[in-house]
């Protein structure tokens, strides 16, 4: 509900951070029971090309730390930043330890006065502008029509080109920044287990399990889910000899992973959609099934 | 003559609101549709046009009474 | 000519704006800047208007004030953010009949039921303009629309009684003919601390007045001065008087109760006030 307004804060360029502990969709599906559905929702869930940034902890503490950096994401970049938990992580219960203070990236504000030229959507060196603070006598236009420099909407191809293309690429070039995967036991491994959230404490299982029978698997958790980590995934499939991919839906990051992994592996989906977490036997089983332990 | 116009014809669109509420049929829009004062000797400066006008195009004030017997 | 003290609210590099000749959400825009200017303390740097989606909507770019041109019905939940985060500052909302009592209808009321200290002019042209003339919950019955090209068969919504029911503090009604009552209307409700709703009839001679056969911008404003009935006249009207297209204006309703950005603020200090 309500996505129109991601758009709008992609457009206007406002700092926001939206948390979504997902279930079992579509509709009212079966609530609250966990799913990893709403993965392509997040990259994509409002009308319109627009910036994003998704990301997914899988513990508590962890969901602390990455809320935090939401923040500091939605401030640094003025875009939306999505928190994309599940109900696993969601209804977690863990003891951990909190820090005194957390840094905060500083809300960007005007560089020049209004007399030198100020221009509320001029982009700074990073393709981000220093959009004003309300009452700071600015006197700005804020707007989610495609709008100039000056933040009033103009009908102008040109424009509107060089508006969208900015809102992306003020993410894509700071990509490798942002893009966070935890990797474990990847020195020697044949195989891969790609996953995120809730399913990645499963897959973590499922791993350890399967080492300890002498397979070669490793173990990849995407932190950040958007921008896709393409390179990484890129190298990984360059080096192993299949990916699995699990998560709680009918298959959603697979087809990031296949894109991303371009042929040069195999990679095969471990996918759950029946309102029950993953057991590790059941990826496990997906492990031997590419590995060819089956 | 009482009064003085200002017109900002670049503002009118010519809608004819300022003619119809004028009491004393000073104003009328020429060819082109934009406002003209047809008959400012009759203008009794009551405002009516500014006051309704919705895009700021005319203005209209009371001379003072020596302005107005220079005229 | 004396240059006149309101435009200096405008941005004068946007004007002329982009409404339709005779349409009447220029009048209504320069009688909000006129009331503001009536109020001491009100000063372009620490007045915010915000703005919905549609023909009213597209007003506050053309206001030399910080402005936010917000998404369709979401005016009111934007403008409650912004008293929130700066109570300090002036909010004033612009919305139309659609985008207030349709998509917006819900945040309408609750806005209405918080006293959230707002001021909300609603332009009420009785139709989508912007669209191409779909019929609104303000539509009247029996008026033709894209949507109803029968004429509209859905009982509208009197956004006044609405907002009075729904708990707003300050509710008052004028129209674009009758400009000084307009702007004494917004005056008094710029004053009101909490919700204050003033519901602005306006004349849409495209989308509205050539389909339903009004005829030109200034009948549809002669309409107005022939049937809008001051208040205090209104109330001694016989019922049988009360025909046809006659409608109240002015102050309907006014009450004091706590803002909810006061009550807010008392929450803040419970919990021990807020982190700096």
């Amino acid at each position: 509900m309500k996505q129109e307004l991601i758009g709008y804060a992609a457009a206007a360029e406002i700092p926001v951070v939206i948390v979504n502990v997902q279930r079992v969709g579509p509709s009212t599906g079966q609530p609250t029971a966990p799913s990893q559905g709403d993965v392509m929702q997040a990259r994509w869930g409002t009308h319109g090309d627009h910036s994003i940034i998704v990301l997914s902890p899988w513990s508590v503490r962890e969901s602390f730390d990455l809320a935090v950096k939401a923040v500091n994401y939605a401030e640094r970049f003025r875009t939306p930043v999505i928190l994309l938990m599940d109900e696993i992580v969601g209804h977690l219960r863990e003891n951990v330890e909190l820090p005194e203070t957390v840094e905060i990236y500083p809300r960007r504000t005007p560089k020049i006065t209004r007399a030198e030229g100020y221009e509320p959507y001029a982009p700074d060196a990073d393709l981000v502008p220093n959009v004003a603070n309300f009452g700071e006598g600015y006197h700005i236009h804020v707007t989610g029509l495609i709008h100039d420099e000056t933040g009033f909407p103009v009908g102008s191809p040109k424009i509107t080109r060089e508006f969208i293309k900015r809102m992306h690429e003020k993410i894509n070039i700071a990509a490798d920044e942002i893009i966070e995967v935890h990797e474990e036991f990847m020195s020697d491994a044949d195989y891969a287990v790609v996953a995120f959230g809730g399913t990645a404490r499963t897959a973590y299982e499922a791993v350890l399990n399967a080492r300890k029978r002498g397979v070669k698997v490793g173990f990849v958790r995407l932190v950040t889910i958007f921008p896709f980590a393409d390179k990484i995934i890129a190298e990984l499939a360059k080096k192993v000899k299949g990916i699995v991919v699990a998560e709680l839906n009918y298959g959603q990051i697979v087809n990031e992973v296949e894109r991303a992994a371009a042929g040069q592996c195999k990679v095969e989906l471990c996918a759950k959609y029946d309102m029950t977490i993953f057991e590790p036997e059941e990826i496990e089983a997906a492990i031997d099934e590419v590995s060819g332990n089956a | 003559m009482k009064s003085e116009f200002t017109l900002k014809l670049d503002r009118c669109k010519g809608c004819g609101i300022c003619v119809a509420f004028c009491p004393k049929q000073v104003l009328a829009l020429d060819t082109l549709g934009k406002v003209y004062v047809a008959h400012p000797e009759n203008c009794i400066a009551c405002g009516q046009c500014e006051l309704r006008c919705p895009d700021y195009a005319i203005f209209v004030d009371k001379l003072k009474q020596e302005a107005a017997d220079k005229k | 000519m004396l240059e006149r003290s309101y435009e200096k609210f405008f941005r004068q590099n946007r004007l002329p704006h982009l409404w339709c000749p005779g349409c009447g959400n220029g009048i209504v825009m320069k009688a909000i800047v006129q009331a503001i200017e009536k109020k001491s303390g009100w000063t372009q740097d620490n007045t915010i208007i915000v703005s919905g989606i549609g023909c009213s909507s597209r007003a506050s770019g053309y206001m030399d004030f910080d402005t936010l041109h917000t998404a369709h019905g979401r005016a009111i939940p934007f403008a409650t953010g912004i008293k929130l985060a700066r109570p300090e500052l002036n909010v004033v909302v612009i919305t139309g009949d659609g985008d207030c009592t349709a998509i917006g209808g819900n945040h309408f009321i609750h806005g209405c039921r918080r006293n959230v200290d707002l001021t909300v002019i609603l332009f009420n042209n009785n139709i989508y303009g912007m669209t191409g003339g779909q019929a609104s919950p303000m539509t009247p019955l029996g008026k033709k629309a894209t949507t109803a090209p029968y004429g509209s068969i859905d009982r509208p919504f009197d956004a006044c009684k609405l907002a009075e029911a729904a708990g707003a503090t300050y509710v008052a009604r004028s129209t674009a003919f009758h400009v000084q009552h307009l702007v004494k209307m917004i005056e008094d409700g710029l004053d009101n601390a909490g919700f204050s709703f003033i519901e602005a009839l306006v004349q849409c001679p495209t989308a509205y007045g050539r389909r339903n056969k009004i005829g030109e911008p200034a009948k549809m404003m002669a309409w107005m001065r022939d049937n809008a009935v001051m208040k205090n006249a209104w109330d001694k009207l016989p019922d049988d008087k009360k025909v046809g297209d006659k409608f109240p204006i002015g102050l309907f309703y006014k009450a004091e109760t706590e803002t909810y950005d006061e009550a807010y603020h008392h929450v803040i200090e419970m919990a021990g006030g807020a982190a700096k």
